[in-house]
């Protein structure tokens, strides 16, 4: 099973330190992320899913265990290796969309870009760069809203935004922390609709972390956490076509 | 690259953070400003001691014949000129005044070229034929109106033409007769010209294009022609005066017992204080062999006379002779009131100096050749004699002048530093502000040295958008800062840059290229190391996971 795995995260556990003691919130977690699906991680709050997320999109480094991937252990990795890889191989959006207040809609699509490449670079690549930011924004019904800033859009329109961004370097994998956390429930169906399409479209990775037991019927997996461990992962309704 | 353009967009998007740049740019002018005029008073300083002293005296031991020791000198290379000097001090006696004085016998002819009396010699004619002219212009506005007016103003220029600026000071015939012309002016087309004319002479650059004015005055007034000839004449005559004192210090060949003894500006005026015409100067020599005395010094008493050339061939309009004091003028008040210079022929003629007996010899170093460099060459042609240039006999004064100049430099420099803490509170709060944005760029792939670049860069933008702009602003006010001291003056009526006081025509002003990248590299470290490591370093530690939970 393991070598169908695009990303594997390996007996991790995570520690926090609380005063003198330590809190344990993963307790030794297995998981594969295998190509190609949607695979959704719920569990109540607070039992370490959003850690879980954040320890496969190495954004925070797991106190043992290892995260592969395609093979390598990118908790051991250097800083600028696992900068390399959140920019060019993994894409994030987030419960509270996170984008950059003082940019435009198309500016904060292309932040990734921006971002993986220097000056030189950045001049060549520019006018790629701006065309795709552009088809992006219009794969997800924004095309007129390009100039806008953050503040101008709603809730949907910005975390429609948000997705265009982290798809900006074609990511291997794409990580949603709660993406319809915030939103109502019309608007939440229709981010997750489009999450769906990506994925039926472009056979786009996804690790999904979410509360909502309907959403994640959806998903073709779903690991179920409890207290720090992943109790058992089941098969969704959606199958790879 | 998104180092640069969240930077940009930063600054774009928080005007706040422009103020920063406030701080910076009156820092940099400041200094800028300060320093250029501190420059340029200091080098005015150094030329005129340069001037005064000469590049390099040499005082050899032994036998000090100057028929010997000169053609010694002249024939060192690197030497340009080289003059014999006398010196001694003394008491000079004015009715009740005692005044002590450093005394120079010198070479009229050589002197002047290895030092600056010509020049300031020049300066003191030039200055004080100004002044003539501005006064006998005036008895001209008093004859061209009617007669209680006239009688007044005539009354107020003739003392002013007798007397120095201290005596009419005390008079307050200046402000009187300010007042009077301003009435004057107001008589007729005539009146009204000559005081325009005299106020033109007063600001004229140079004495021939005052005496230009004048005559150009003569033709288009001919009822006052003749008196307006007569003044363009005497101020064309001392023009040719000031032209010849360059070269040639203007001692009359002979003037019977009395030795004629060209005094400084400042002495002059204080000789004319006392009221004396003539004074007397009291030295001291060693007795001779065959004199009857068993002190060891001999006091010798010579009766003195400022140096004056008298145009007695051409007599003035009242019918008196129109004499001329001549006087120098270096700008360095202790000279000006302190020192005389007389011939060293007439002196050993008057006993006063043993004849071809010199003290010092004064040298200056050819074009382009430092005055020190010489230092080896004339050691070497008089052995064991005392070699010693400019600076080194005003050494600690240099040196006190050059450290109070580092001194100010250093404390103008704080408001630059005060600037930095200014930036390094603004972006502190910056990164607070922006703690979530910067998890979200580490998420997006940027290192801890990208955010760090951040705000390091936002600290150079407003570093060198300060210094560039202080620049700008500090040269503007230092290219011209005589216009603004002429517009303050004008709109205030203050005089913040008394000339008198300085003997300065204008403000001096240096811009050097060294001091502006010593200004503009130390201003660019501050902001940089001051106002934006410690920012850089606290975003670069951020932990993203944090950051993002950040609200």
């Amino acid at each position: 099973m393991s070598n169908s795995a695009v990303l594997a995260a390996e007996v991790v556990t995570k520690d926090y330190r609380v005063g003198a003691g330590t809190l344990p919130v993963l307790r030794g977690v297995s998981l594969d992320v295998r190509p190609g699906e949607v695979l959704a991680v719920v569990g109540r709050s607070g039992v370490g899913k959003s850690t879980l997320l954040h320890i496969l999109g190495i954004l925070d480094a797991p106190t043992s265990g290892r995260v592969l991937y395609k093979g390598e252990d990118l908790a051991a990795a250097s800083p600028s290796r696992r900068a390399e890889v959140r920019n060019r191989e993994f894409g994030f959006v987030f419960q509270f969309y996170h984008l950059l207040p003082e940019f435009t809609a198309l500016e904060n699509v292309l932040m990734p870009a921006l971002v993986g490449a220097g000056p030189l670079a950045w001049l060549s690549r520019r006018r790629a760069a701006r065309d795709r930011a552009g088809d992006l924004l219009r794969q997800v019904g924004l095309e007129g809203r390009a100039r806008h800033r953050p503040s101008q859009l709603s809730g949907g329109e910005q975390q429609r935004v948000a997705i265009a961004r982290a798809l900006m370097n074609e990511p291997a994998i794409l990580f949603c922390d709660e993406p319809t956390g915030n939103l109502d429930s019309a608007t939440a169906k229709e981010i997750m609709a489009l999450l769906f399409e990506l994925n039926a479209g472009r056979r786009q990775t996804c690790v999904l972390v979410t509360h909502d037991e309907t959403v994640a019927r959806e998903c073709h997996r779903v690991a179920r956490m409890v207290d720090g461990r992943v109790a058992e992962v089941v098969a969704g309704r959606l199958r790879t076509g | 690259m998104h180092v640069l353009a969240v930077a940009l967009r930063y600054l774009r998007a928080r005007r706040l953070t422009w103020l920063s740049v406030a701080g910076v740019t009156v820092g940099v002018a400041a200094l800028i400003v300060i320093l250029s005029i501190m420059e340029g008073f200091q080098r005015d300083l150094r030329e005129r001691i340069r001037g005064a002293l000469a590049d390099v005296v040499v005082r050899p031991r032994g036998d000090r014949r100057v028929s010997v020791e000169l053609p010694r000198a002249e024939a060192v290379a690197g030497v340009a000129a080289a003059s014999p000097r006398l010196s001694t001090v003394g008491l000079l006696v004015a009715q009740d005044a005692y005044l002590p004085v450093s005394l120079d016998a010198v070479d009229p002819e050589r002197e002047p070229r290895v030092g600056k009396f010509g020049e300031f010699t020049a300066r003191g004619v030039t200055g004080a034929a100004r002044e003539w002219a501005r006064w006998r212009l005036a008895l001209a506005v008093g004859g061209s109106v009617e007669k209680s007016l006239g009688r007044e103003i005539e009354d107020l220029a003739s003392g002013g033409v007798l007397s120095g600026p201290e005596r009419r000071e005390r008079l307050g015939a200046e402000a009187r007769l300010q007042a009077a012309l301003e009435r004057a002016a107001a008589c007729g087309p005539t009146p009204a010209t000559l005081v325009r004319l005299r106020e033109a002479v007063a600001a004229a650059s140079d004495l021939r294009e005052a005496a230009g004015a004048v005559r150009a005055a003569a033709v288009a007034l001919p009822e006052v022609a003749q008196d307006l000839e007569w003044i363009a004449g005497g101020v064309e005559a001392r023009a040719a005066l000031a032209e010849e004192c360059r070269t040639r210090l203007p001692f009359p060949t002979s003037s019977g017992d009395v030795l004629p003894v060209l005094l400084g500006t400042e002495m002059t005026e204080i000789l004319e204080f006392h009221g004396a015409d003539f004074a007397k100067l009291l030295t001291a020599r060693r007795p001779r062999r065959d004199e009857p005395t068993k002190d060891p010094v001999v006091a010798v008493t010579t009766p003195i006379v400022p140096v004056r050339r008298v145009w007695a061939e051409r007599r003035n309009p009242e019918g008196r002779r129109d004499r001329v004091e001549i006087s120098f003028q270096s700008g360095m008040y202790e000279l000006d009131s302190g020192h005389a210079l007389f011939s060293l022929e007439e002196a050993a003629r008057r006993g006063l100096a043993a004849p071809d007996r010199f003290s010092e010899i004064a040298v200056r170093a050819e074009e382009g050749l430092e005055p020190d460099d010489l230092k080896g060459p004339l050691a070497a042609a008089f052995p064991g004699a005392e070699v010693q240039s400019w600076t080194d006999r005003r050494r600690s004064f240099l040196r006190a002048v050059q450290l109070e100049k580092a001194f100010l430099a250093v404390v103008l420099f704080m408001i630059v530093v005060a600037a930095g803490f200014n930036m390094l509170g603004t972006f502190l709060m910056m990164v607070a502000q922006k703690t979530r944005d910067i998890g979200v760029l580490r998420a997006l792939g940027a290192g801890r040295l990208g955010v760090a670049g951040i705000f390091a860069g936002l600290s150079l933008v407003i570093g060198l958008a300060g210094g560039l702009l202080g620049t700008a602003l500090g040269l503007l006010v230092a290219w011209n800062v005589n216009g603004i001291e002429g517009l303050v003056r004008t709109t205030t009526g203050l005089t913040p840059f008394p000339r008198e006081l300085y003997y300065m025509d204008r403000i001096p002003s240096v811009v050097e290229p060294g001091t502006l990248a010593g200004i503009l590299v130390p201003t660019l470290l501050v902001s940089v190391l001051l106002g934006g490591l410690l920012p850089a370093l606290r975003a670069s530690r951020l932990d993203p996971v944090e950051a993002l939970r950040y609200e």
